[in-house]
């Protein structure tokens, strides 16, 4: 017989052995055992998960219930001092609000000295009104001018121009137009009527406030 | 199997019994208060803003008592500048005082008080009405308007009618002829 030599990479070790001295057909059965043991364990790892998932729960109430118990005597503890501010804030408000009716009211004004000055001082020479009408944002012009049938469209035609580019005039009313232009036998001229419309507020918004 | 069978066979196995009953007990716990955190949330983000705003209210409200005394003085004076409608001659009185300071003469002067619109929103303030009726030369006409204005209650007009008047009874105009205005304005009063 040949030995076959070690070969060098190889760990020389020898496998544990011992003498299996049971007799398999005598000792108890250990399933049963094992299966209880199982089947309890996993009874209470439900159960434990279960009681956990409560108890927090549980404690987010808790939790709140705290809170909201602090919170509650915080208020409680500041309530007359907010009712008094409260109070004050109501009569403040009240202030506001009447200032604000008031704002409202002068808002939507026109200024009748101011209008009345400006069409006094672009007035050309040779024209005269005899009515000045302002009513619900229509302002209405009538008057003589005293010229010749030609040149007196033609300085109706400038005090059109005049008018549109007069600083207060032509900013308040944005449609201005002539409506009438007819010779006047008492006057020995040509009579005319001037509309200005000043532009409608159609989006719920105040007027543009026009005293300038 | 009958209730014996059943309580022998519960005794044999104690631990998944009491593990069983406990989970019974925690389900049913838990259908009883299934709302309860959801509720308790809710409540408790209202109490936490209703904290909220209280502080709010107080760090915000420190310096409201200086300002309500400055409001105090602002609505004297606004109250003062708001006309009674029930004073009718302390209020005719206030037209005939600008009439002698800028001589126009004043041919009619009459206060009405509109009938509140139904609908419209409840107001502190409300307008009265006046209607006058001037004659004077174009300045003293313009001077009584500037008057208005900037008098000492708060005006808006309505409308207004200027006419040249004649002087000499002749049909012919000249600038010098005394003017008549027609007036309607608004002063803001008390309802």
């Amino acid at each position: 017989m040949k030995l076959q030599l070690k070969r060098s990479g190889q760990p020389a070790y020898a496998p544990n052995w011992h003498p299996n001295f049971r007799n398999t057909q005598l000792l108890p059965d250990l399933k049963v055992v094992r299966t209880t043991f199982f089947i309890n364990a996993l009874c209470i790892a439900i159960a434990s998960a279960v009681l956990m998932f409560t108890g927090y729960r549980e404690f987010q109430a808790f939790d709140l219930r705290s809170n909201m118990s602090a919170a509650n005597q915080s208020i409680e503890a500041q309530r007359a001092e907010n009712d008094r501010l409260l109070g004050l804030n109501r009569e403040f408000m009240d202030g506001v609000r009447k200032f604000e009716e008031a704002n409202a009211f002068v808002s939507a004004r026109i200024s009748g000295t101011k209008l009345l000055i400006a069409l006094g001082s672009s007035l050309p020479e040779l024209m005269e009104f005899t009515a000045i009408t302002y009513e619900k944002n229509l302002l209405s012009l009538r008057g003589t001018i005293k010229a010749d049938s030609e040149s007196a469209s033609q300085r109706a035609s400038a005090y059109l121009d005049a008018l549109r580019g007069d600083p207060f005039i032509g900013q308040v009313f944005t449609d201005i137009s002539l409506t009438n232009l007819q010779r006047d036998t008492g006057s020995q001229g040509m009579s005319f009527e001037i509309l200005l419309k000043q532009p409608e507020q159609t989006d719920g918004r105040k007027p543009a406030r026009i005293n300038k | 199997m009958t209730l014996q069978d059943l309580i022998e066979k519960l005794r044999r196995f104690p631990v998944p019994t009491a593990c069983g009953a406990i989970v019974l007990v925690c389900f049913f716990a838990f259908y009883l208060r299934m709302n309860l955190l959801t509720d308790l949330e809710i409540e408790n983000d209202t109490v936490q803003r209703q904290l909220q705003q209280v502080e709010q209210n107080i760090t915000h409200g420190k310096t409201l008592g200086e300002h309500i005394e400055q409001m105090k003085a602002k609505v004297a004076e606004l109250d003062s500048r708001v006309i009674k409608p029930a004073e009718l001659a302390n209020n005719l009185k206030y037209f005939y005082e600008i009439e002698a300071t800028t001589r126009v003469s004043i041919g009619d002067l009459r206060q009405s008080v509109a009938a509140p619109v139904k609908g419209a929103p409840k107001t502190i303030l409300s307008a009265v009405d006046y209607s006058v009726l001037i004659t004077g030369q174009f300045h003293e006409v313009v001077s009584y308007l500037n008057e208005l204005e900037h008098g000492r209650y708060f005006y808006r007009l309505e409308s207004i009618n200027l006419q040249r008047g004649r002087s000499d009874g002749t049909g012919t105009k000249s600038k010098a002829d005394p003017v008549t205005m027609s007036l309607n304005l608004k002063l803001l009063g008390w309802p």
